[in-house]
This record gives structure tokens, sequence and C-alpha cells, in this order.
């Protein structure tokens, strides 16, 4: 019973939030860069697999030498792990940083407050909602592209796949930071430097 | 520590009977009025099957029954106040706790509020009103207190603080020397188009003063016990005039 009582309300508060992100359209910015990447992704790679090996493999009209099918995939993806990483998460801390210091907002927050839940749920629930909001966002690219690659040269390697659990897991951390910094500062703007201060000061 | 239904208030089964709204709040302008309700429900630890059932019922409730699935941004500040309290009543709370809760609401809805409240209270349930609309907490309230400078300065019965302040005579055609005479005995006296209205204290005076109106032939307009309005008393608290 009470086990039901914490599943309703934590999924109540993460579709708060993904509901959130749809109106301040955090999910259709993601939705967009992603489905650009894959049709970027989708339009400029051309690999013709000879026997195991690319025969030619063209990026901008640019045909490379012929190497091993998996070694060339394996290093796309990285180079495109790479990417997602840096500027994914940089897109996901700055999307993050607006949605959890909302709920601290004067007026709503007395209203969340007055209901049976704890404090720390409120914060947990949001927080597990923005870690699924970002999730979805990196999945979609990552595995629309690791199906993309699989599909034109046969190498279906689980690295880019984890890469992208890496990239969720190191996102959390940050988001860990946003909320203690929304928490103290109620400010998205200092939970962005905080964040992105981190780092650095690491 | 503060406590509520005896428990600790930060304990979240202290809140579980309350349902609250509060002023100045701030809804999601992205969720519609059915969403809040749904969300706050929810989060009240209501199941799907009964937020479902109750939803409508609470929106005819608070006279907004076709303006569920519209956002509530584009409602007006006195639909949300009525969809605030809509959310405060989703879980049939025993306490209900209500700060301003008819601020911008129009006359009409005011008074549909107030009907509501009245029904609530019937059921048995406890209301705290906090406003500074006096003549609505008058109107509603039977037990009063009055907070000045974050210290209740005053308590008790509406009915009971706003009793007796004095006796009003009214009477027209009063001749000068008569009304000289009523004035030295009066609390308050008001003169309008021939008319002579005299406030006394206590019901002595006044039976003097309707003595001497009957000897002078003078016709007696109105005639009564007057009470204070709880602005009297609230002012009279806190100092003022």
């Amino acid at each position: 019973m009470e086990n039901n009582r914490v599943a309703l309300q934590t999924s109540a508060l993460v579709v708060d939030t993904f509901r959130e992100a749809s109106a301040r359209k955090i999910i259709w910015g993601f939705f967009g860069c992603s489905t650009a990447l894959i049709l970027f992704f989708l339009l400029i790679v051309r690999i013709d697999v000879v026997q195991g090996a690319v025969a030619t493999m063209t990026i901008f009209g640019k045909t490379g030498q012929a190497q091993d099918v998996e070694k060339m995939v394996k290093l796309a993806h990285g180079g495109i792990a790479v990417v997602l990483y840096i500027f994914g998460m940089l897109l996901a801390v700055l999307a993050s940083a607006g949605l959890i210091p909302t709920i601290f907002e004067p007026g709503r927050i007395e209203l969340l407050l007055s209901k049976p839940v704890a404090r720390h749920h409120i914060l947990l629930g949001r927080y597990l909602g923005n870690l699924l909001v970002i999730a979805a966002n990196i999945f979609y690219p990552v595995l629309a592209i690791w199906i993309m690659f699989g599909v034109k040269t046969g190498v279906w390697t689980a690295g880019f796949i984890y890469s992208s659990l890496l990239t969720l897991f190191i996102f959390s951390v940050y988001l860990s930071v946003v909320l203690l910094v929304g928490v103290l500062w109620e400010s998205a703007v200092v939970a962005t430097m905080v964040t992105f201060a981190s780092p650095l000061s690491a | 520590m503060q406590k509520s239904f005896g428990l600790n208030t930060l304990d979240r089964v202290a809140r579980e009977p309350i349902g609250y709204l509060p002023e100045n709040h701030r809804f999601p302008t992205y969720m519609t009025g059915r969403g809040m309700l749904d969300f706050y429900g929810a989060l009240s630890g209501m199941d799907t099957e009964t937020r479902r059932r109750r939803i409508p019922e609470l929106l005819e409730l608070v006279g907004l029954p076709t303006w569920g699935d519209t956002r509530l941004g584009k409602y007006s500040k006195g639909m949300l106040q009525r969809v605030g309290l809509a959310q405060a009543l989703i879980h049939e709370p025993k306490l209900l706790v209500l700060d301003e809760p008819s601020d911008g609401v129009d006359p009409v809805g005011r008074r549909q509020i107030r009907d509501i409240l009245e029904a609530l209270e019937k059921k048995g349930v406890t209301i705290f009103l906090n406003s500074h609309l006096l003549v609505e907490v008058e109107l509603f309230c039977k037990d009063v207190a009055i907070i000045h400078q974050g210290k209740v300065a005053l308590q008790g019965k509406v009915t009971e603080l706003t009793a007796g302040s004095g006796y009003k005579v009214e009477a027209e055609n009063v001749p000068e020397i008569l009304a000289t005479e009523l004035r030295a005995r009066a609390k308050n006296v008001a003169q309008n188009n021939g008319s002579l209205a005299v406030l006394f204290d206590n019901r002595d005076d006044a039976n003097l003063a309707i003595d001497l109106l009957r000897t002078e032939q003078c016709p007696i307009e109105r005639l009564g016990r007057v009470n204070s309005t709880l602005e009297d008393v609230f002012m009279r608290t806190v100092g003022g005039k």
C-alpha cells in the first residue's frame, strides 16, 4: 500500500517534469537537434562494404581509404560519442538548470509542500524526471546512429551504447550539483555557473 | 515542535487530512485544470480511479465543468482561485486552510465559494480562512482571531465581538432645542434632509430620546440596535479609528 503510494507520487512528479520540459520546448529542442544529427549522418555517410572491409567510405563527398569495417565503425562511434558527450552535456545542463529551481518558485513550492509527500521525495522525483528527460534525448540519437551504422556495415558493437550510459551517469552527477545549487540558491543561472565550474574545481 | 493532528508537521502523514490554498499561488500554466487536479490528487496519494471520478465532480462544484481541458494560462484570476479551491478539496480533507480565497473573484464567484464552504462546513470540515476582506469573514466565519504584529490580539465568536455597539433612533422634523439635547447624550449624530439619526451608547438614553420625540410628536423613521462591523472591531483592536 505504502509502496503503491510512493510509486504513484513518484510517477506524478516524473510525468510533471516531462510536461514542463515539453511546455518549455526542451524536449522538442533536443529532439530537433538529435534528428538533425541523425539526418546529417544518414545523408553524408556513405559506406560500401566489400567482403568484410570498407571498400570506400564517403563523408562530405570525399572518399577515404579502405579500412577494416569494425575499426572504422568504432572510430566513427567514438567521434560521435565525444561530440554527444561535450555538446549533449552542455545542452543537458543548460536545460536542467531551468527545470529544477522552478519548483521552488513562490506560490508553487507551498502547494507541493502542503501535500503528504516528504521533501526529499519531491526533490528526488524531480531529479528522476529530469534524468529521464535527458536519458530519452541521449538514447534517441545514440540508438538511431547505432542502428544506422549497424544496418549499413553489419557491425553491432555495444561500446557505443555503453558510452551513452556513461554519458548519462556523468550527467546524473552534474544534475546532483544542479539540484544542490537549485535548493541552496533557487537560481537557474547560479546552478548553471556552479555546475560548469565544478569540474574545474575538482 | 509544531504539531498537526498530534503529529509533527514535517511528518507527511500529518498533512494528509489538510487541504491548502495559499495566497498568490502559482499553478504551472502548462497544465490544464484537469491535469493540475490530477497531479495534486496523485501527490495526495489518490489512485487513478478515484481521481478520475473526483475531478469532474470538483470542476462541477467550483463552476468550471467545461474548463477542465483548458490550460491554466488562459484562466482568469477568479477562475484560478476556484480551481485552486478544487485542488485543496481533491482528497476530501478534514481541515481546509484557505489564504485569501476570494482574492480577485467577482461577486458571483465569491458567493459561489461561500456556498461551497458552507456546504463543507455542514459536512463537518473545519475551515480556517485567512482574509483581509472582513465583510467576507463576517459573512462566513463563526470564530475569528485578529492577528496584529504577529500576535493574536483578539479572539472570539463573531456574534459576540460585533454585538452591542449601540442603539440608533432616526426621526424627522426634530425641533432644534430637542436636537441639541439629544446631541448632548448621543455617541454619534447624523443629519440629512430634515432627518436626524442619533446613536446612543445604552438603552436608557435611547428610551429617553424616544419619549422626548413622542412628546414633541416627531415621526420616528427607524429604531433599533446597531452592531459593530468586524471592520470596526478590527480597527479598534489594531488601534486605528
